[in-house]
């Protein structure tokens, strides 16, 4: 579930971000265009109305009136330039300077239009009009950024359907698959059980010792098997289950294991020794913290060689557990926390022990150190 | 006695030269009619723009007259030809154009 909203979260980043890119270009396309029509309009406007003045200041010129007055209307506000752009005429009293380099400007909310008039009326070869901005261009820009807006909107919500229409069938087959393993799980534990208890209720029956060598590795073997089912529950079920943390003392955990795991030790003659010089205490789910000792404690028996000694010691910062197995060089070290990693492929399991046990100390924030020498054997440190 | 209405007669034209007005001793002579000089005026304008500009192109003109120099059109031209050249010296010429520019400007009487 976590990856599926990864993805669909990635996908929809790629896909929103690819398309926003797309939008704004033919946004920013569109409102050139429309920016550009909209001066053409202007331009042609002002064109004719400085036009217009041009007729006006022709009169003028060749009037043989002695009353001159510049002509003068209420839409906009003129002047008249010579060729070296000297004033020769404003209608206002405080005429700003004016930016011949340019045909059309804007500027503090007024449109500045520069039209080239010739013949040089009054020796005016410059008119320049000054104009209030209409405002129906910024409503422009404005509405173009709302589609821009929407459209994006219909798009982050159909690529939502469709990235959930893609994965539709893939998570089908991830749930018929986890639904499988969970209902497999569960379908092991009673058959375990109850061989199990059945064992341990044969076991205070009086037997030969024929009978009982072979009462014990059928127990070992479920022993095997229930290891591994509470392995499984783990990576299949953790994220859903609720976590029961409560004050654990390791060493009476390792305890228990240490017999749990017993018949096993002594069907390869592995010694045991436990130095219990203090317990860690850890605020942990019980379960938890076992799968860490079972899991350290079946790697070791797997790894050990026959008629060798497992040390086993506890104090109240640490617990370690050192065999004498074929032991890890540096790389393998590297590489054992990934899931499905065996180095020996003759002994039993799936590689999924110190996957397990990573996750779990990762999740308490525990420490682990592993000292190995290839032939020699290998430590486990767990540390607070 | 003859000799004696030359000396005077030069005297006379050095005379006007240096101190009298030269525009209105040497271009209302015969330009006399004032509507002829506002429309020459004009028509720098209308071609030439700044006063800076008319100025120099009016000196031009009366330094060297040209058909392709004058502001008239080729009409008026054909019938009475361009004027003969001025015989003023620069500053004198210069003088000249400014009073005149000045007189006919109508630009500073814009309301």
């Amino acid at each position: 579930m976590h990856s599926e909203k990864k993805t669909i979260t990635n996908v929809l980043i790629l896909y929103l971000f690819s398309t926003f890119l797309l939008v704004s270009m033919v946004a920013f396309a569109y409102f050139r265009y429309e920016a550009e029509i909209y001066k053409n309009q202007i331009k042609f406007m002002s064109t004719k109305k400085a036009e217009q003045l041009h007729i006006e200041l022709e009169k003028l010129h060749k009037s043989s009136d002695s009353d001159l007055t510049y002509p003068r209307y209420s839409d906009f506000e003129s002047a008249i330039y010579d060729s070296n752009k000297n004033l020769i005429f404003s209608t206002e009293a405080n005429h700003k300077k004016i930016d011949f380099s340019k045909e059309l400007y804007k500027e503090d909310g007024f449109v500045y239009f520069i039209y080239s008039a010739k013949p040089y009326y009054l020796g005016a070869k410059y008119i320049v009009l000054k104009q209030k901005n209409i405002s129906v261009f910024k409503n422009i820009g404005i509405n173009i950024l709302l589609l821009t807006l929407i459209v994006l909107f219909i798009i982050g919500l159909t690529s939502i359907f469709l990235v959930k229409l893609i994965l539709k069938p893939l998570r089908e087959n991830v749930n018929i698959l986890d639904k499988f393993i969970k209902d497999t799980t569960h379908e092991l534990n009673t058959p375990v059980s109850t061989i199990l208890t059945n064992i341990e209720m044969i076991e205070q029956l009086p037997l030969d010792i024929n009978m009982k060598t072979k009462l014990n590795r059928i127990k070992i073997a479920s022993q095997s098997i229930s290891n591994l089912y509470e392995d499984l529950v783990y990576i299949t079920l953790n994220h859903n289950i609720q976590k029961k943390n409560e004050y654990v003392e390791i060493s009476k955990i390792i305890e228990d294991r240490i017999e749990y795991f017993t018949l096993m030790f002594n069907s390869k003659n592995i010694e045991i020794v436990f130095e219990n010089n203090g317990s860690m205490k850890l605020f942990i789910d019980k379960s938890n913290i076992t799968r860490v000792v079972d899991n350290l404690l079946s790697n070791a028996y797997k790894y050990s060689k026959k008629n060798s000694v497992l040390k086993i010691t506890s104090t109240e910062q640490l617990f370690k557990i050192c065999d004498e197995g074929i032991g890890m060089d540096q790389s393998e070290i590297a590489r054992i926390f990934e899931r499905y990693t065996r180095f020996d492929t003759t002994v039993g399991g799936f590689g999924i022990g110190y996957n397990i046990i990573h996750s779990i100390i990762n999740e308490y924030k525990l420490n682990i150190q592993i000292n190995s020498q290839k032939g020699v054997g290998t430590c486990i440190t767990i540390k607070k | 006695m003859y000799h004696y209405k030359k000396i005077v007669f030069f005297i006379l034209l050095i005379g006007q030269n240096i101190f009298g007005s030269s525009f209105e001793t040497n271009c209302l002579e015969c330009h006399f009619a004032k509507e002829q000089l506002k429309m020459f005026l004009e028509r720098y304008e209308e071609k030439y723009g700044s006063e800076n500009d008319v100025k120099k192109a009016i000196f031009k003109y009366m330094k060297n007259p040209k058909k392709e120099n004058s502001i008239m059109p080729s009409g008026f031209l054909k019938r009475f030809g361009v004027k003969e050249k001025s015989n003023l010296n620069d500053i004198a010429l210069k003088k000249a154009i400014d009073i005149y520019y000045d007189t006919y400007n109508i630009k500073k009487k814009i309301k």
